[in-house]
């Protein structure tokens, strides 16, 4: 069975709001965080 | 199992919904395919949690994101039907579930949705729980077994996981209250495309026009007549005989996936034949029930498709692949030369995976690719191509999902940055070969994910190049495809079920922007038939400006409108021939004329 243990995103948490700093600017698919989630594999079913 | 287990997706879905959430917040993204897609799942995600006003709103909001008429009336139409089942009494959801979604399907103008109503209902008749179950192992497990899942089959495997628990309970009833409304409409759409073909004769003046088919191969046999032939190699001897570097190169060259030269025009049959010819009813079958056909071939897939045992999934997937990337550079052929006894097929045969898991892309890899697009585009000049089909792409995502697939290539941020720097010495050595080649015109095909080609760097079709002309995908009525991407679209030309040939010779109606890039080929190719000293720049002109506008919600689509391009080129030869402008008028057979002259062409 697999478990999702968390997203594990490099500054994901740590990210400021909107209100404190301008936005970054997404101009191209591969500015988009490159996101992965670990899963933590006990035992297949 | 990643998508049947309710606490394994419920804490993934739990983590993706985080990290789109932070995504949205402190990104300022203006794509509007990747909002779609992020608003999308989160609905889809809320649903599960149960957070039913939430799925609502973000399901609202992918309306508001969708461009497309016909997908914009559709968005969130069994969401919101599965939100008012939700809201009642255990025993009355079923009820409640019909009433709600044959309402929606009620309110629907049937014209402008009928097309993409016959597609749904061709997935859902298709689609079971070994299928999705099957093709999750298949597609996840490498990924699984490092213990990452990248965001895109982790949107993958939260979709599936949403069909298997909020879609399939309530297809049966899903497939009636669709099939009853198909049934209600007897009328079909309109084809306008009739009226705008123009067909080439032997007994008018044409000069030869060598067309590149740049794709996976062409059942040579089926073209008798209309073949470049490099007269100065002798066939199948295993040598290079006029030593230009391509064995065997008769009607063309061909490449493997890691840049080797082969040779022949047709890949070779890489499965058993049965599975070849078994792909080849399922592909009728399933693009006859897109089409709201019930035929002996439907009846069969739907058979099979409810019977599928989980481990046959894989091979399953991998024959309709197969044979997909075996037949495809034959339809496409067959699509550009018809009408056109003076086409003649120059092959550039370029070999791609058909597995699930693609192989690990690797330096030697990158540098075969490189090779391809120089060596390529070098060899079709010199064969004197004037026009060149290019039914294909890529960006950099298709080279990370490479990686991601097989969980190789480092963490997340070294796969990314490994892809940009390989994509970008690909998409250097292609875009400079082509900027090289003034005389030839390039037709890319836009892509069929629905999504900006340019915010994507998807090549060839991004290109601003002024020898390229990229197309995009509407259907018989002229109404834009589900799937076309656009962004940079230069015309748009019929790319949804549109027959021709596979090899062996049978015809069977495909879909994709890579129908459309031909039929823009075609008419290029006639063009340079008829008038041979138009440059690239003209003809692409000539296409672009005989084009129909059509104004779909603030945006302008030109349709391909071959007849009005030859009546521009008509109104050209008599202008460079010293005479007076002609009239314009249609260049053959009865259709409808417009009278505006043409504007100047460049020289």
């Amino acid at each position: 069975m697999l478990r999702i243990v968390a997203p594990l995103v490099a500054g994901l948490f740590a990210l400021p709001t909107a209100a404190q700093t301008p936005r970054k600017k997404i101009d191209r698919a591969d500015q988009l965080p490159p996101r992965a989630y670990k899963v933590e594999v006990s035992h297949r079913c | 199992m990643l998508i049947t287990d309710p606490k394994a997706t419920g804490a993934l879905m739990e983590a993706v919904r985080q990290g789109l959430e932070a995504d949205l917040r402190d990104l300022d993204i203006e794509d509007r395919a990747t909002l779609r897609s992020y608003h999308s799942s989160l609905a889809n995600i809320a649903l599960l949690q149960g957070r039913l006003e939430d799925a609502l709103a973000l399901s609202a909001k992918v309306k508001e994101l969708q461009e497309k008429p016909a997908l914009k009336l559709l968005s969130g139409l069994s969401l919101r039907a599965i939100v008012a089942a939700r809201r009642v009494a255990p025993d009355k959801q079923a009820e409640t579930f019909d009433a709600a979604y044959r309402a929606e399907l009620a309110a629907l103008p049937y014209e402008q949705v009928q097309a993409e109503l016959k597609a749904s209902k061709a997935g859902l008749e298709i689609v079971s729980a070994n299928y999705l179950a099957g093709s999750a192992e298949e597609r996840f497990d490498p990924a699984v077994k490092e213990g990452m899942l990248p965001q895109d089959l982790a949107l993958g495997a939260i979709g599936m996981a949403f069909t298997i628990r909020e879609i399939l309970p309530r297809r049966d009833a899903m497939v009636k209250a669709l099939q009853e409304t198909i049934d209600a409409h007897k009328a079909d759409k309109p084809d306008i495309w009739a009226v705008r073909a123009v067909t080439l004769s032997e007994a008018q003046h044409l000069t030869r026009t060598v067309i590149a088919i740049w794709d996976t191969g062409v059942d040579v046999t089926l073209f008798p007549r209309r073949l470049w032939v490099n007269a100065r190699e002798v066939p199948d001897n295993g040598k290079d005989d006029d030593r230009n570097g391509f064995v065997d190169d008769v009607n063309g060259i061909a490449w493997s996936w890691t840049g080797e030269r082969l040779a022949g025009a047709l890949r070779k049959v890489e499965i058993p034949a049965e599975r070849l010819a078994a792909a080849a009813r399922d592909m009728k079958g399933y693009t006859e029930m897109q089409a709201g056909l019930d035929t002996p071939d439907t009846a069969a897939l739907k058979k099979k498709m409810a019977a599928l045992p989980k481990d046959e999934v894989k091979t399953f997937v991998e024959s309709i692949s197969f044979l997909s990337i075996y037949g495809h550079g034959t339809h496409v052929a067959g699509i550009a030369t018809a009408g056109n006894p003076a086409a003649r097929i120059l092959v550039v045969r370029a070999e791609y995976p058909w597995q699930i898991i693609p192989p690990v892309p690797t330096e030697e890899w990158v540098k075969g690719q490189v090779e391809i697009m120089k060596a390529s585009v070098k060899y079709l000049v010199a064969a004197g191509a004037r026009v060149v089909n290019m039914s294909w792409g890529f960006s950099p995502k298709e080279i990370e999902g490479m990686f991601e697939a097989n969980a190789a290539g480092g963490s997340p941020q070294e796969r990314r940055e490994i892809a940009r720097k390989w994509f970008d010495r690909i998409s250097a050595a292609l875009r400079s070969a082509m900027a090289a080649a003034p005389t030839v015109l390039f037709v890319p095909a836009a892509g069929n994910a629905n999504s900006d080609a340019r915010f994507e760097d998807f090549i060839p079709s991004s290109y601003d190049l002024p020898n390229t002309l990229t197309a995009g995908a509407v259907d018989k009525a002229g109404d834009e495809a589900a799937f076309t991407s656009y962004g940079k679209v230069d015309v748009y030309a019929n790319g949804y079920q549109v027959e021709s040939v596979i090899p062996g010779g049978e015809t069977q109606a495909w879909s994709g922007t890579s129908m459309a890039a031909p039929q823009v080929v075609n008419l290029a190719a006639k063009l340079f038939a008829r008038w041979p000293r138009l440059t690239a720049a003209q003809v692409k002109r000539l296409i672009v400006d005989g084009a129909d506008e059509k104004v779909v919600t603030g945006r302008t689509l030109r349709l391909l409108n071959p007849k009005r391009s030859f009546e521009l080129a008509e109104v050209l030869a008599s202008r460079a021939a010293g005479g007076k402008p002609a009239a314009a008028k249609p260049a053959g057979g009865k259709g409808q004329a417009r009278t505006a002259g043409a504007r100047p062409l460049p020289p």
